[in-house]
């Protein structure tokens, strides 16, 4: 692909996320001059960005909104619920567009026509001053060097411009003054034009004294030559296109010497670039890396407990060594984990487009709130975490905010709410989706759940309100009377549940009838390595993650009671069913006075596991199971105990399933 | 701190940020006949160079940075060769 479209997909992805919040503030307080200013700004530089490629019905609409934006900011008229409507439908359509451009590398034949509704309904309290872009806007990078600009010839006849061989386009770059607070660097921007030959300063008519520089504010503004292209100058400056001003120059061809000058000048600014984009793949190698590191470090740890019987001051030595690798092994770990951190709001800047448009599907009223995407998580959280969090957001608007006229006749608003927050809670990332929908009501759940024999009556009867809702994430539970297009069938919050499980996250459930409803999830910010209890089963080791463990204990056998076809015992006044751990693994069951006894909640309801043994507890990075262990249901990974054998982690929800 | 005042010398050291713009202004401030070093710079913000641009010490050394050395460092010093208008 296209360096300048990738990029382009890249940052114009970033600036419909960062319009997009705008709008959401601008929906809550439409008075707000700074964030109009900046949805200005966002749109301004999305219109220079897609004028680079061959998007006119996107620069002909964005120059609408700006147009419609810029009015609003002389306070000339005023934006209504309406407008802003229109405005987040504008956004969504560019976004739309960049994902076309992304596949197919240009426009649907429709967005001509799309460009010019949208642009209509933008324009409809404007009267007559609707213009497209060609005929008022003169300052446009496109159309800027039709003629050449009066700053040209004053700039050619300088001596630091003059006869540069090979010089092909000017540049005049006047920084907003602001600029510096909003982190950008005009410098380093003009370092990274291509083939620069020579640049220059402009003043401001007000140069200040020196007792009166702020220095913080850009007075100066940065001439420059290079023997680049137009649109290739143009692609550096694409971030400020509003600031900057080109020229195409005709000159004849360069010698040889301007031409060494320009590549030295060339590698230079590549040196310059402070921020670099790594493919993921590449990043993903060096996690694997830091975790084969670190099973080494741990089978470290088992010589040196071996050397301890043989030679007490060569196990000194040994874990002298071994202490000071842990360290850098521990640092190198964190670095690479931070290194992996990515804000979430690229993965869920989709969310609020489709909630909207399912909404409008199913002829719902919705506002969807998403706040708190700016925090950062693994990629692998990140990249998990879109499709369980589309499903509930599905889930929300389909089956839980009701069609208005049911809400205002319930005495609800006939628009519906939906927020999803995201927060960092210690070293967890809390995702909660909240909706003031009809909720759910646990005599439903639980008349179905009998129904499809997911669960006995008897044992429905049994359960609290609580354990009663997280029977919507056994499989095959769907409560919906209407299977509809949107949520689907097959796929359920049993996949959900799943997907959150696989992030080593948890999901839990809060519902009011005719109130709403309220999801947890749960995950960690962080997921290289992972905290394991070893369990004995049959003679063999396994592995069982501690985050789906409620806790261990050792009772006498005795107290395992039969109950029914199995057997349970009384944990703190709770009947807990008991399954022998050998059983499930298809090993023979040892007997034994004591059960030791591993409670579990990973499959939905507590369950106590009888093992043979509970051995350590270990923090080590767990290897997503491959080869010949993916046909292993039960198996959710490896990893290598500290005595070298290979220790298999357990899938407690594919297990209890 | 990559501005580090030495009496009468100032010392631009590795990259200067943002940052640094006011720690430098005040130095020049406080005393205007004090000289730059730029031989340890090997990269500076706009607001960096800015001040330079605005103040016109007297510099010494060469930055470090090619960039800087070649296309910036000819224009530290020499008077601006024309005036924004008030629209470009």
């Amino acid at each position: 692909m296209d360096e300048l479209l990738e990029q382009f997909l890249i940052e114009g992805r970033e600036l419909v996320a960062q319009a997009h919040g705008d709008l959401a503030l601008l929906a809550r307080d439409p008075a707000r001059s700074e964030v109009l200013s900046s949805l200005f700004r966002t749109v301004h530089t999305l219109k220079g960005s897609v004028a680079l490629f061959d998007m006119g019905p996107a620069e002909h609409l964005l120059h609408t909104a700006e147009t419609r934006l810029e009015r609003e900011r002389g306070g000339r008229t005023a934006m209504g619920r309406d407008d802003l409507e229109t405005l987040v439908a504008v956004i969504d359509q560019l976004d739309r567009w960049i994902d076309e451009m992304e596949h197919g590398g240009a426009l649907p034949a429709d967005a001509e026509a799309r460009a010019a509704t949208l642009a209509e309904s933008l324009q409809d309290d404007e009267g007559e001053d609707g213009e497209r872009p060609s005929e008022t806007e003169s300052k446009t990078a496109t159309s800027e060097t039709a003629d050449a600009p009066d700053w040209l010839g004053a700039m050619l006849a300088d001596s630091r411009f003059r006869d540069l061989d090979g010089a092909a386009t000017a540049f005049r770059y006047i920084p907003d003054s602001e600029c510096f607070f909003r982190g950008e660097d005009p410098l380093a921007l003009v370092a990274g034009v291509p083939d620069l030959l020579a640049i220059d300063v402009v003043r401001s008519a007000e140069t200040p004294e020196i007792a009166d520089i702020e220095p913080f504010k850009c007075v100066l503004g940065i001439l420059g030559v290079s023997k680049g292209t137009l649109k290739a100058v143009q692609g550096a400056f694409r971030m400020v296109p509003d600031q900057v001003s080109f020229a195409q120059i005709a000159r004849p061809s360069g010698s040889a010497l301007t031409e060494a000058l320009a590549e030295t000048l060339a590698s230079t600014s590549a040196d310059r670039a402070t921020m670099l984009r790594v493919p993921a793949d590449k990043l993903d190698t060096l996690a694997a890396e830091v975790r084969e590191l670190a099973v080494a470090m741990h089978g470290l740890e088992g010589v040196t407990r071996q050397a301890q019987r043989v030679d007490r001051a060569l196990a000194d030595e040994l874990r002298r060594i071994q202490s000071g690798l842990a360290r850098a092994v521990g640092t190198l770990a964190a670095m690479v984990a931070d290194v992996r951190l990515v804000p979430l709001q690229p993965v869920l800047r989709r969310l609020p487009r489709l909630a909207r448009e399912l909404a409008s599907a199913l002829d719902k009223n919705v506002a969807f709130e998403l706040s708190g995407d700016g925090i950062e998580v693994d990629k692998q959280i990140a990249e998990g975490l879109f499709e369980p969090l589309l499903h509930l957001v599905r889930n929300a608007i389909d089956h839980g905010i009701e069609a208005p006229q049911i809400r205002l006749r319930s005495g609800k608003p006939a628009q519906g709410r939906v927020a999803l927050e995201l927060a960092r809670r210690g070293d967890r990332l809390v995702a909660t989706l909240v909706d003031d929908g009809a909720g759910i009501d646990p005599a439903t759940i639980r008349k179905a759940a009998v129904a499809k024999g997911i669960i006995a009556a008897e044992t429905a009867e049994n359960l609290g309100e609580r354990q009663v809702l997280r029977l919507i994430f056994a499989p095959g539970f769907s409560t919906s009377e209407v299977v509809t297009d949107v949520s689907g069938r097959g796929v359920g919050m049993d996949a959900v549940q799943r997907a959150v499980e696989r992030l080593q996250g948890t999901i839990d459930i809060e519902s009011e009838p005719g109130q709403g409803t309220r999801l947890t999830i749960q995950l960690p910010l962080n997921a290289i390595v992972t905290r394991l209890l070893t369990v004995s089963v049959a003679g063999e080791r396994y592995g069982l993650r501690m985050d789906q463990i409620v806790e261990t204990l050792r009772l006498d056998a005795t107290e395992i009671q039969t109950l029914g076809q199995g057997n349970a015992c009384i944990i703190r006044d709770r009947t807990v069913p008991v399954v022998a751990l050998a059983a499930l693994l298809g090993h023979d069951e040892t007997v034994s006075p004591v059960a030791r006894l591993v409670v579990t909640d990973a499959g939905g309801e507590p369950m106590a596991l009888r093992v043979d043994a509970l051995g350590d507890r270990l923090d080590a990075p767990v290897r997503e199971r491959s080869g010949l262990l993916s046909a292993l249901p039960a198996v959710g990974g490896t990893t290598v105990h500290s005595d070298g054998t290979v220790l298999l982690v357990l899938d407690l929800p594919e297990l209890l399933a | 701190m990559s501005v580090v005042v030495d009496g009468p010398a100032i010392r631009l050291v590795g990259h200067c940020p943002v940052e640094d713009a006011e720690p430098l202004l005040v130095a020049l401030q406080e005393d205007a006949g004090r000289v730059v070093h730029l031989g340890e710079l090997e990269g500076a913000h706009f607001a960096v160079v800015q001040i330079l641009l605005l103040c016109c010490p007297a510099l010494e050394g060469f930055p470090k940075d090619l960039f800087l050395k070649n296309l910036v460092l000819p224009i530290l010093g020499a008077s601006a060769s024309e005036q924004i208008n008030a629209d470009p």
